[in-house]
């Protein structure tokens, strides 16, 4: 017991860092989030937007398709530079002739979160245009899973 | 709407065919492309990627018809399924199926036994646009046990791919992976996979060598990983080669190499080779339910004369520019190289020089060959050392077609030249203590020591490398050295550092002798040797191999070879060191470039003694990242190809730095970055499984028993 006693100091640092900095796993855990455009009528041919986290530690771990059939054939495309500079810049386009008019998930982010702190998200557009690659007004919305 | 659009991209591809000069088949891509690009104009990064969208990207449903139901010939069977309570976690282990986990599977039609893996199909779509190929690949995975399982497979691409999109499709969502640095990539896929997520990763093991992992992968159901790659196609005598590599052959990892190496072993002894990357092998007794697809559109811009497919068999049609070439349902077991040559009107395809221009500035692509009057120099006489791979990979088919060649190349040995051979496995052994002149009498000689028997054991490739290369020269002759192996190692990073360091004025010509060859180290020894590489397949007679190798060192090389660029600034060119021409043999230059116009690029070199030149128009009025979208990354596919072999032996930290850069930015696979894809949005239930590697079968002709289980 006296042993133990002696030894309970050392151990519980140890315990700690078990579950702290050696766990890869500690305090991370994933979610998505949905990026929602609405072109207000238009046919959305094409979209760039720039999304960040601005309180908390999130890094991208893959992209998913839309849900409109114009979008849901493939991913949406990341800038791999812009992601070295740890931002995320994702966008695609569409040549399907039966393009989107109203909000639709254009993108899901999956990404994982690291740390407590709850993340606070933003989002900029870069850029949407119709199939005549012409600048549209648009809104755009997140929604997270 | 649509019928203006169409007439507007019609238009658009007209203006870019007047300008390009395409055939009539390159219009209608081109014009597709132009549509794409259009819209790209709002997206800039994509402009940079080149991330133009493959013709019918989506893939899913048309990848493999009928491959969900057994074909005629098999029948579907159930092997005892045995629920473990989902306590199967871990890796599996030795012998057999894999322990508590149910199975179902195909039964073949043969004697062999039907073994379970988590791999149903690979289907691979390649697309040939002149010397470049843009080439998607789909791995199926499913989980045919009743249990959770991660499955894990190590498999081969082409050492100059350049990977730049990963896509993983779980049910009927398509998630893009992301490149990250290795290191971080591993990690967040590990935190993923125990907490239950479905997450892929694909790390590169060597070059050519690449191990995809899939957590979580729960009973029946099935993830499919798409793998897309630009790489530029060999070319020698005439005649383009594109190659689809279908499994990596066992490889021999000396004592003295660390942990670092490819390990070879049987089906379930995880861990058994003790080497960081594991291939497990089928015994030739089993057969797992894995098969292969393959459709290959080629466009080559010009007329093609010949078209042939050695390796399989094939349904092919060819029609004008353009052919199309299917792998045929019957032979359809991965176990070796899928190889198509084809050779066009004239001497040259039309577009040597290639040119496109994104938002991160212009890139180019530059096949230079060999000037004609070099063909008609005659040479001076030659020192061949043959050095014979006679380790247990090449028992049987494999030696013998080797020592063929060889055979072939010394009846064609002038009297004046001299000659050695330099046999290896787990040590070297010389013909003679020094060169023979090639008199009559010393080939007979050669051919029956050839015949004696030698070897069967490790690839002490090392030991071959030093015979060869360390033996007294003859300053009055140029000494060639021939390799002649399968190069199955694992130390391959040790057999380029030793040629760099050995060479001198030798040069190296490598021959891959098999039916599924590690491509990488051959390319690579010739490169590093300053020399030229061919391949010879099991199937294929040695004379016309040999015969193009004796007429190419029958002329002089165009060596000192140096490039002025006229008025045009040309920067990052890969190689950086020009490698000696010779007859037949073109080399690759990619590099970047600003400025417009046709620049006229002048090369000079020198060959027998006499100043060669070539003038080479490289048009740079090109229309944007549409034009050839494939550049790009196959440039810094190059570059990074450039800084890895210097890697093996300069020891410099910034080449590790540089590497990954270029990687990151560009966005491509390397040996400091990987791809991850995590679908974050369901966690499945329970712990992350058991770990099932994907066993393979041994390459055709390879022997199982002297190989994976050596007696």
């Amino acid at each position: 017991m006296k042993r133990l006693s002696l030894l309970l100091p050392l151990l519980i640092p140890l315990l700690c860092l078990a579950a702290g900095p050696g766990d890869p796993a500690a305090g991370t855990r994933f979610t998505s989030v949905d990026i929602l455009i609405d072109p207000k009528g238009q046919p959305l041919a094409a979209y760039q937007v720039e999304f960040t986290a601005e309180v908390g530690r999130v890094s991208l771990v893959g992209v998913e398709a839309g849900e409109h059939p114009a979008y849901a054939k493939r991913p949406p495309y990341y800038d791999p530079a812009a992601l070295a500079g740890h931002r995320i810049i994702v966008g695609d386009y569409s040549l399907d002739p039966n393009l989107p008019r109203n909000r639709v998930r254009v993108a899901r982010l999956m990404l994982e979160v690291r740390g407590q702190t709850k993340p606070q998200y933003a989002m900029k557009l870069m850029a949407a245009a119709n199939a005549d690659g012409k600048t549209i007004p648009v809104e755009m919305s997140l929604s997270e899973q | 709407m649509n019928g203006l659009r169409t007439r507007w991209i019609a238009a658009l591809g007209l203006a870019v065919f007047v300008l390009v000069g395409c055939s009539t088949s390159s219009n209608v891509y081109t014009a597709s492309k132009l549509e794409n690009a259009q819209l790209r104009t709002q997206i800039g990064f994509l402009q940079s990627q080149g991330a133009a969208a493959p013709p019918g990207a989506a893939v899913r449903s048309a990848l493999i018809p009928g491959q969900t139901t057994p074909s005629r010939e098999e029948e579907l069977w159930v092997i005892a399924k045995y629920d473990d309570g989902g306590a199967g976690q871990g890796v599996a282990t030795a012998d057999g199926d894999i322990p508590g986990i149910g199975s179902l599977f195909a039964r073949l039609s043969d004697r062999q036994t039907p073994v379970p893996v988590p791999l149903r199909h690979t289907d691979v779509k390649a697309d040939i646009a002149g010397y470049i190929a843009t080439v998607n690949v789909t791995q199926q995975f499913h989980n045919p046990f009743n249990s959770k399982i991660e499955a894990v497979y190590v498999f081969p691409l082409p050492p100059n791919a350049a990977i730049n999109e990963f896509v993983m499709t779980v049910g009927d969502r398509k998630i893009r992976g992301i490149l990250r640095e290795r290191a971080e990539a591993e990690r967040i896929y590990q935190v993923a996979k125990s907490q239950g997520y479905v997450a892929s990763l694909l790390i590169q093991d060597r070059p050519n060598i690449f191990t995809q992992s899939v957590a979580n992968i729960e009973p029946g159901r099935e993830i499919d990983v798409d793998i897309k790659y630009f790489h530029t196609l060999a070319y020698e005598d005439g005649w383009y080669t594109w190659h689809f590599p279908m499994v990596v052959g066992p490889r021999f990892n000396p004592p003295d190499a660390g942990g670092g190496g490819i390990g070879a072993v049987v089906r379930g002894a995880y861990g058994a080779s003790g080497q960081k990357t594991e291939v497990q092998y089928l015994k030739p007794t089993e057969r797992s339910g894995h098969d292969i697809g393959l459709a290959v559109h080629l466009d080559a811009g010009v007329k093609v004369e010949q078209l042939d497919v050695p390796s399989h068999r094939t349904d092919t049609h060819v029609d004008g520019a353009t052919a199309d070439v299917k792998l045929a349902a019957d032979d359809s077991l991965p176990n070796k190289d899928f190889v198509l040559r084809y050779r066009v009107a004239g001497d040259r395809i039309k577009a040597g020089a290639l040119a496109m221009r994104d938002a991160t500035g212009g890139y180019f692509s530059l096949m230079l060959f060999p000037p004609d009057a070099q063909s008609h120099l005659p040479r001076k006489p030659i020192e061949l050392v043959y050095v014979l791979d006679c380790s247990g990979s090449m028992e049987g088919q494999p030696i013998a077609q080797a020592k063929a060649a060889i055979r072939t190349a010394l009846a064609k040995m002038r009297p004046d030249d001299t000659f050695q051979i330099i046999k290896f496995s787990n040590d070297a052994q010389l013909m003679s203590d020094r060169p023979l002149a090639a008199s009559p009498r010393n080939v007979a000689n050669a051919l029956r020591y050839l015949d004696q028997p030698y070897g069967g054991g490790g690839t002490m490739m090392m030991e071959g490398i030093r015979k060869a290369l360390d033996a007294p020269r003859d300053e009055s002759r140029l000494r060639f050295v021939c390799f002649l192996t399968d190069g199955y190692i694992g130390n391959e990073a040790d057999i380029l550092r030793e040629i760099h360091g050995r060479l001198g004025s030798s040069r190296i010509f490598s021959f891959g002798v098999g039916s599924s060859v590690n491509r990488y180290l051959l390319d690579h020894m010739a490169k590093m040797g300053r020399g030229a590489v061919a391949y010879l397949a099991l199937n294929q007679r040695p004379e016309p191999v040999m015969d193009a190798f004796v007429e190419r060192i029958s002329h002089p090389a165009l060596t000192d070879v140096n490039v002025e660029w006229n008025g045009v600034r040309v920067t990052d060119v890969s190689p950086a060191e020009l490698p000696d021409l010779f007859v037949g043999r073109p080399v690759i230059l990619t590099g970047k470039f600003s400025g417009d116009g046709v620049a006229n690029i002048r090369v000079k070199g020198s060959a027998g003694g006499e100043v060669q030149e070539i003038n080479v128009p490289l048009n740079l009025d090109t229309p944007g990242p549409a034009a050839n979208p494939a550049l790009r990354p196959v440039w810094a596919r190059a570059k990074i190809a450039e800084l890895a072999d210097r890697g093996t032996w300069d020891t410099a930290p910034d080449l590790l730095t540089q590497i990954k850069s270029l990687a990151l930015e560009h966005g491509l696979m390397s040996a400091y970055t990987a791809f991850i894809a995590v679908d974050a949005t369901r966690q499945t239930e329970g712990a992350f499984g058991t770990q099932v590697a994907v066993p393979v079968p041994t390459p055709d002709g390879v022997r199982y028993d002297t190989t994976v289980a050596p007696k």
